[in-house]
């Protein structure tokens, strides 16, 4: 069985139909690009599988799990532990520096921090972010506040990466160093990677694409 | 914990979200302290009136139909019925009282110190030839021990035959009963000496008696009103058995009735400090959205939220009644202390004013309050709880 399995997927808001009967198959560790014009689903797409949401009908199956029967506390606990999250928009919060944001997750699941600390410097280092750590987000510049970002969402080092246009704020060679370094460290990790794009450039770095088109998939 | 202050530190971040919610908890604590102080001066006008009336009154008053009367052993007897702890004979009789051409009228009272202070829990130094008179007939005709003041009596009830009797006398002492009419009317003789002034000889017009330790407050009025409709039925054809509250019964009963509005109309006060509370949740779910929204996408539960935000309105609670403690506490004081707030006794019947309280009234007001902010708990959650995380992630990051 595959370790992401949608089953007859369909996904409603009001009489709007945003998702159409999606039967997908996503191995482990796999590289994937979803990519669709705006308002195409392809977002809610990547919300369903983050558990962020519930499908109007069907199945999302994740390592044999259907998070439709997690429950509240289930799917929290799904998404500290095995989702990582990147958005365009990357979100650190203003009020705690670089640090405490990369540890926020692990201090919400409750985890030990020494260890996720010691992988953070490592990170860090390897991202050339280190300076930033104990600085807060809006001390730092975007491209770092990206890294950081990234960073974050590898921290509880995720079964699955999920990002949201994460290089839509980015002119093409910071896409392009942004989309390289998300495949590595997704490898790296063991993680799956899906990255949700509307750019053509950014999805052909990716072994495998969905193309997505008024809910349905066409590619 | 550790998620906790996380989150705590997010909700507060910001210069006016620390501001606001200072001044939310300054409001409860107000409101809470508000409604404990009217509480307590009510309660405490309650105890000082009943407490200050047993100290001139004992638990009962004993006064014949026909005026003054000989304690035979026959009413000795159906005194014992009630088992007092103590029986005092008084003679009672009006007067008034001459100092350097003031006068005043005053309510003579013929007794034996003892047994007196036994009944009423008075204590009350009264020498051979000696004159206690209240406090405020001190202030009153300005004069204090060792000032010899006049006392005019007419004949008394036992004859009418002659005209007033003026006599004078040396203060040994003052008293305070508590009660500002009490204080500014009575005055104490030894009773053998106002027996004789009057020529009643052993015959006295009043008798106190109590049944309850009058150093202990009384817990409740029902014991005293039992023994005085047993007492009542004994004694029906000759006396008037009368408790000791009778005289200012009113005034117990306006106490009561009012409390009861009043603690109604003051709910307002915390229905205020809620909406300020609600307002202050409000503030912080339009502010905050976007950080709550965020937290919930990177794995906090509701049950995880709603630990942090009942816990939160749980610290909330706690600081306003501590801090409505302490203010109760500093206005009693201040009621004691302060001069602008001492009411004058001529209005209020009682010489001075005391927040009293007890555990019951603390655990009501508290309980009400828990009740109130729970409630404004509860609507700050649901505001939280209702919105999706997907249509909150995108409502907030578009915007």
């Amino acid at each position: 069985m595959s370790f992401i399995r949608l089953e007859q997927v369909e996904k409603s808001f009001g009489k709007t139909r945003v998702l159409v009967g999606l039967n997908i198959s996503i191995e482990q560790k796999e590289l994937v690009a979803i990519r669709g014009a705006s308002g195409s689903g392809k977002s809610t797409l990547l919300y369903l599988l983050g558990g962020l949401d519930q499908p109007t009908s069907g199945k999302v199956i994740i390592d044999k799990k259907n998070l439709h029967d997690l429950g509240d506390e289930g799917l929290a606990n799904y998404r500290n532990e095995s989702v990582g999250f990147v958005f365009q928009f990357h979100f650190l919060l203003p009020s705690m520096t670089c640090r405490d944001n990369i540890l926020l997750p692990a201090r919400i699941g409750g985890k030990d921090l020494k260890q996720i600390e010691d992988d953070t410097i490592k990170l860090s280092n390897f991202l050339g972010v280190t300076h930033c750590l104990s600085k807060y987000p809006f001390e730092i510049s975007g491209g770092e506040q990206q890294r950081i970002n990234i960073i974050r969402a590898l921290s509880l080092r995720p079964k699955i990466l999920l990002c949201d246009e994460p290089t839509g704020n980015l002119d093409s060679k910071n896409s392009e160093k942004v989309t390289t370094l998300l495949k590595n460290l997704s490898t790296d990790f063991g993680a799956t990677l899906l990255v949700v794009t509307h750019d053509d450039k950014v999805a052909s770095h990716f072994p495998r694409k969905i193309v997505i088109e008024d809910g349905q998939i066409i590619g | 914990m550790k998620s906790y202050f996380s989150i705590l530190k997010i909700v507060l971040h910001g210069r006016s979200a620390g501001k606001i919610l200072l001044a939310t908890v300054f409001s409860f604590t107000f409101s809470i302290a508000v409604i404990l102080c009217t509480f307590g001066l009510m309660d405490g006008f309650d105890h000082l009136l009943k407490s200050g009336l047993r100290h001139s009154s004992g638990d009962l008053l004993v006064t014949s139909k026909k005026g003054f009367f000989l304690i035979s052993e026959n009413l000795k007897e159906n005194f014992e019925s009630i088992r007092p702890l103590a029986v005092a004979p008084v003679i009672q009789t009006e007067a008034f009282a001459l100092y350097q051409g003031i006068s005043k009228g005053v309510l003579v009272r013929g007794i034996e110190p003892e047994n007196f202070s036994q009944a009423t829990g008075l204590k009350v130094e009264l020498p051979d030839d000696g004159l206690v008179i209240g406090e405020e007939l001190a202030q009153a005709l300005k004069v204090g021990p060792g000032d010899e003041i006049a006392l005019t009596f007419g004949r008394g009830n036992a004859s009418s035959d002659s005209l007033p009797t003026v006599r004078q006398f040396k203060i040994s002492g003052l008293i305070k009963h508590g009660i500002y009419q009490k204080d500014l009317r009575l005055v104490y003789l030894p009773r053998k000496n106002l027996a004789q002034i009057l020529d009643v000889k052993e015959w006295v017009n009043l008798v106190i008696l109590t049944t309850q330790d009058p150093a202990k407050p009384l817990e409740s009025l029902e014991i005293i009103q039992k023994d005085q409709q047993r007492l009542r039925r004994l004694l029906e054809q000759d006396y008037f058995v009368r408790p000791f509250w009778s005289e200012y019964s009113f005034l117990i009963e306006a106490v009561k009735v009012e409390k009861l509005s009043i603690s109604l109309i003051l709910q307002m006060i915390v229905v205020v400090a809620v909406f300020n509370i609600m307002a202050f949740v409000i503030y912080i779910m339009e502010k905050k959205a976007q950080d709550f929204f965020f937290l919930r996408a990177v794995g906090l539960s509701l049950k995880k939220l709603m630990r942090f935000w009942f816990i939160s309105i749980f610290i909330v609670w706690a600081v306003a009644c501590a801090g409505a403690h302490i203010l109760s506490m500093f206005f009693n004081w201040s009621l004691a202390n302060v001069s602008f707030l001492q009411i004058p006794g001529e209005i209020y019947v009682l010489s001075s004013l005391q927040i009293r309280l007890d555990s019951t009234a603390y655990i009501t007001v508290y309980l009400v309050s828990l009740v109130w902010v729970l409630i404004a708990g509860l609507f700050g959650y649901w505001r939280l709880k209702r919105r999706p995380i997907v249509q909150g992630l995108r409502q907030e990051f578009s915007s």
